[in-house]
């Protein structure tokens, strides 16, 4: 049984929801094809936004594949042209606009394979979720405080080049501050506003490893809140930063794979 | 009245402007009142009879009552013109300890309404701010730390955790033992303010 509360947030829809509008606005004041010019422009801005920033920020490469479906379905509704002629508006494609679709319908149809294999999904939520499975309910004992777990057995490069891994598959966003790293659990759709407003090491969940191994853990109020019923605080934050060191491990082990098939072992729609 | 708190009243007494003065008087007289001392040294009479009850309650002076005039009143005499304190910090401070720290295991309490803030090093506090009151009555005390006081509260059990012993806390924290007395000073003071919770053995 899930222990976090399902998740009914649209903040992922927005975008989306933005376009919609933005289209139907425009269309209604100035025409179906300026509408669609309006929506190319604007998605030629996600494709920078969502596509290209997300991939300088976490080095998945994958995000370049969202970013040039964006890009060429942006060019593609920039350059097509509406047969005005006659009772029905037909979209007109010419060479330009054809060779873009080409490249949307590619890059879409692998968009969509990624999409469905979670390639480009933050994966925040199956890992908070993993945390709690043996934690047992109990009465609200939140504190604000961190909690000293347990020391792992890392040296500063296997360190850092886990901390690189974890970024790279969007299990966590990783920073490195003086001699420490910190992961963040980051939740699909909540992307977003933390990375580009900034991570907060007082209001967000985060782990700590010290180049000396040491694992410190932070659960915040709101991650606390977002599970169905209060549980144990102080087992939850010690499982997440056991579950953390168990990554660890079968990293350097080069078992890689085993933290995808834990992480792939709790059911959750690409959406949340 | 124990000795610090007559040390703390003749250093009172000494950082009057007027004290070299008035005990001048005490010693040239075999007896002086407070109005006759207050005329010679044109000082309000309240200030000197406050200065000469004082030394009458910490032994400097004897006080004698005398009914010559209408009001009784009282005549003071030097008792011995040299007087040695001592001045043990180890008596000062209460032998009875607050809290019996054998057997006792404590962890933070629930919904404390204190805020640490971390270090910079990030692995210690470096100090707890603790909300009293509520509303416009809410006061906020600030309790700055030194490093091991941060390092203790930093490995504090959480509210619903199992709690543990002040030594097995500081054994975990890396803690010397020569520090003790600074954490059982904040351990007394958080498990006043409701910060701490404690659970005899």
């Amino acid at each position: 049984m899930k222990k976090l509360k399902p998740d009914y947030s649209i903040v992922g829809l927005v975008p989306a929801i933005v376009s919609f509008l933005a289209l139907a606005l425009i269309s209604v004041l100035y025409g179906i094809e300026y509408g669609l010019k309006a929506l190319g422009g604007i998605i030629f801005i996600y494709a920078f936004l969502f596509g290209m920033w997300f991939y300088i920020k976490t080095g998945n490469s994958n995000f370049l594949v969202s970013f040039f479906y964006l890009l060429s379905f942006g060019f593609f509704l920039f350059f097509v042209e509406i047969d005005l002629a006659g009772r029905n508006e037909r979209l007109h494609p010419d060479t330009t606009a054809k060779f873009f679709m080409v490249l949307m319908y590619f890059f879409g149809l692998w968009l969509f394979y990624l999409l469905f294999n979670k390639k480009l999904k933050w994966r925040g939520r199956e890992v908070m979720e993993l945390a709690a499975q043996e934690v047992v309910d109990g009465e609200n004992s939140f504190t604000e405080r961190p909690k000293p777990v347990s020391i792992v057995d890392i040296n500063r490069i296997e360190l850092l080049e886990f901390a690189g891994f974890l970024k790279k598959s969007l299990i966590f966003y990783t920073q490195i501050k003086n001699e420490e790293v910190y992961l963040f659990p980051i939740k699909q759709g909540r992307e977003y506003s933390l990375l580009y407003s900034g991570l907060d090491l007082v209001k967000d969940t985060w782990i700590r490893i010290d180049f000396e191994g040491r694992v410190t853990v932070k659960v915040s109020q709101k991650d606390y809140l977002d599970y169905k019923y209060n549980l144990s605080f102080d087992q939850l934050t010690e499982s997440l930063g056991n579950l953390v060191i168990d990554f660890a491990r079968m990293f350097k082990k080069g078992e890689e794979v085993r933290i995808f098939d834990r992480i792939n072992m709790v059911k959750i729609g690409y959406f949340s | 009245m124990k000795d610090f708190e007559k040390i703390a009243a003749l250093g009172s007494l000494l950082s009057k402007k007027y004290a070299i003065s008035l005990f001048r008087l005490l010693h040239d007289y075999r007896s002086i009142s407070a109005s006759e001392a207050s005329s010679r040294l044109d000082l309000h009479i309240q200030t000197t009879q406050e200065f000469l009850e004082t030394t009458s309650l910490i032994g400097i002076t004897e006080r004698e009552e005398v009914f010559e005039r209408k009001r009784p009143y009282f005549r003071y005499s030097i008792k011995t013109p040299t007087m040695t304190y001592k001045f043990d910090l180890n008596e000062l401070i209460e032998k009875e300890e607050k809290y019996d720290k054998k057997g006792i295991r404590i962890r933070e309490k629930k919904n404390a309404k204190s805020h640490f803030t971390t270090a910079r090093s990030g692995d210690f506090f470096s100090s707890v701010s603790i909300i009293s009151g509520s509303g416009r009555e809410s006061e906020q005390r600030k309790i700055n730390l030194t490093q091991s006081q941060g390092l203790f509260l930093f490995h504090l059990p959480f509210p619903d955790a199992l709690p543990d012993s002040i030594e097995r806390i500081m054994e975990k924290a890396s803690i010397g033992t020569e520090y003790r007395s600074e954490i059982d000073n904040l351990v007394n003071e958080l498990i006043d303010m409701g910060v701490i919770e404690r659970i005899d053995h």
